[in-house]
């Protein structure tokens, strides 16, 4: 290996001058230490985040150039995570991530995992459904009594607060910032379907806001509604019929609703739409075709002023083929983004997910397969979420023990 | 124009080596050398050794020809361009000719074929051509020689990187424990 040094010019005769020594002594050097700054960090560059973790601790220099690398290249493809519950005592069996950089699925063994299945100490209440508001990485658990959320990259971090006062069940939950707003949801006794709550994680107290609009009384619960937030806005569109409505967290009013116009080639038109934020890009993901057939995924970006939608790209047909398979007739594509990415899954089987990922506004699709054959169950519902894990989440993971990834395939 | 002008270049174990303007051009290093004026006496280079300089010499070779089709295509860009806008009009992704796939496809076979054969080297030349691309500022190659070399990080424990590196562990007892207590991982 590297012990063995390569033939240096042993004729020391030929070169003769002292140039021609300094030279060798340049190339014992060169060979003894052949891999550390610049090139170093270059080749650091090229690392997924979860392998920078073990080249942080070869040595001191190396420790160094890692932080160097970050610096120059902070990776920021966000993993998409998959948590696997038991349908009917929402307890967590597992979980998994899919990290695009090095396109490898992790497991990942929790330990605290009463954060993520019950809301009291005393475990004869019952759990309270682990739910994704597929809004900036937010899970939460509503009870009657108790709502607890997390929102860091890999949950490690659980706030429990009082449930808001108005009682409702699969109501919107968003966060903005700092804060989380529950709204709509339905309920048999309480006068307002469009209440609206939020709450402040610095002050811990709830406050009610403007209700929501009187179009979304019929749709206003997060069966029918997708939502799409930043730390100040907050975005829900009619899955079916595309009404958009915003919410902005400073004021705590709502603006006015549209109608968002698709433009596809006909006869083909948008059935169903999800959106979320990919960075600062508000992104629609239309399917379209007919909910029985799917014969097309689009992606376009709506403009957060005007609402007009300029198309991003399409899935390619042969994906599109791929996903209707990898769906039942009963269940519809799901959307999670972040970053640059754009996941786009099968909420009941995600053991095939698809995802694109935009580069310089350009759309780049791939798809990747579950190993994790466990999740196949249908005793099983699944819980998404796609975060960005940097080198300080992970180490915050490690630190506290109650994480371990292990990488599943290559 | 007068026949392609040739340079020389000297090793730090001396030996020299006669190569034309435009191969050498690819090294942004020696590039700006020739431009500061240096181009018509030898040109040192100290931190080449002359057993990696025609391995490097070879990469350039092969993409002289990439700068200059860059070159020639300047118009050809353009196309692509107002092609781009069409299609953003049409509302579809951009649908290329076909010819001209097929042209850019094979081309780019090619190159990854020439490249998997040109980067089946061992260890040892792989850290030298790491260092001579980095000191001759050759982006592609120092690019692709730092991509062979990232996997052979890859899925290692730090153990096995020191192994494969030839690395000292440098860090006291003490400071592994805090090392490794932040970054516990799971295959060790």
């Amino acid at each position: 290996m590297a012990k063995t040094a390569k033939t240096i010019p042993q004729d020391r005769e030929k070169t003769g001058s002292r140039q021609g020594d300094e030279a060798q002594e340049l190339l014992l050097l060169l060979q003894e230490a052949p891999i550390h700054g610049d090139v170093l960090e270059t080749i650091l560059t090229r690392l997924p985040m979860l392998d920078m973790v073990a080249a942080s601790r070869v040595s001191k220099a190396w420790r160094g150039a890692v932080s160097t690398s970050l610096r120059i290249s902070p990776r920021v493809k966000p993993w998409f995570i998959v948590y696997t519950l038991h349908h009917r005592n929402h307890s967590l069996t597992s979980a998994c991530a899919f990290d695009p950089a090095s396109r490898v699925w992790l497991r990942i063994d929790i330990g605290d995992v009463h954060q993520f299945t019950t809301n009291t100490i005393a475990a004869s209440t019952a759990s309270p459904a682990l739910r994704s508001s597929h809004s900036q990485h937010l899970l939460y658990k509503l009870s009657a009594g108790l709502f607890s959320f997390s929102f860091d990259a890999l949950h490690l971090a659980w706030h429990k607060a009082e449930a808001p006062q108005v009682w409702r069940q699969d109501p919107i939950v968003a966060r903005l910032g700092s804060r989380v707003l529950v709204a709509g949801g339905t309920c048999d006794f309480v006068d307002d379907p469009l209440a609206v709550e939020m709450y402040d994680t610095g002050s811990r107290r709830w406050e009610t806001c403007e209700p929501m609009p009187e179009l979304l009384k019929d749709s206003a619960t997060s069966t029918w509604l997708s939502t799409a937030a930043t730390n100040s806005r907050l975005y829900l569109l009619e899955k079916r019929s595309r009404l958009i409505c915003s919410f902005d967290a400073e004021t705590k009013t709502w603006g006015p609703t549209f109608n968002l116009i698709l433009n596809t080639n006909a006869p083909v038109a948008v059935f169903h739409s999800i959106i979320g934020f990919a960075g600062d890009r508000l992104v629609l993901v239309g399917l379209m075709g007919e909910p029985e057939e799917l014969q097309g995924l689009g992606l376009w970006e709506v403009d957060q002023v005007t609402y007009e939608c300029r198309k991003l790209g399409e899935m390619p047909p042969a994906m599109v083929e791929s996903l209707r398979n990898a769906n039942s007739r009963l269940s519809t594509p799901s959307a999670s983004m972040e970053g640059d990415f754009i996941y786009v899954y099968n909420p009941s089987n995600p053991e095939q997910i698809f995802f694109c990922e935009l580069k310089e506004g350009k759309c780049q699709w791939g798809e990747a397969m579950n190993p994790m054959t466990n999740i196949r169950s249908r005793m099983h519902r699944f819980v998404f979420t796609c975060s960005r894990v940097g080198m300080g989440d992970l180490q915050k993971a490690m630190a506290t023990g109650n994480r371990r990834l292990t990488v599943e395939s290559e | 124009m007068a026949s392609p002008k040739v340079i020389v270049l000297r090793t730090c174990d001396g030996e020299t080596f006669e190569v034309d303007e435009s191969v050498v051009y690819v090294s942004e290093t020696i590039k700006n050398m020739i431009e500061d004026g240096c181009g018509d006496g030898v040109i040192p280079l100290p931190n080449v050794s002359s057993k990696i300089f025609p391995k490097v010499i070879e990469y350039c070779k092969k993409h002289v020809s990439d700068f200059e089709s860059l070159k020639k295509t300047s118009n050809g860009d353009e196309k692509e361009k107002d092609k781009d806008d069409d299609s953003s009009k049409k509302g579809k992704e951009a649908v290329p000719d076909v010819e001209e796939d097929a042209e850019e496809k094979a081309r780019v076979e090619e190159l990854k074929e020439w490249e998997t054969t040109y980067m089946d080297i061992d260890q040892q030349v792989l850290f030298d051509l790491l260092q001579a691309a980095n000191y001759l500022n050759i982006k592609g190659l120092l690019l692709m020689a730092a991509e062979k070399a990232a996997s052979m990080i890859r899925g290692k424990t730090p153990e096995q990187i020191r192994e494969t590196f030839n690395i000292k562990n440098d860090f006291t007892p003490e400071e592994y424990e805090e090392v490794r207590r932040e970054n516990a991982w799971a295959f060790e």
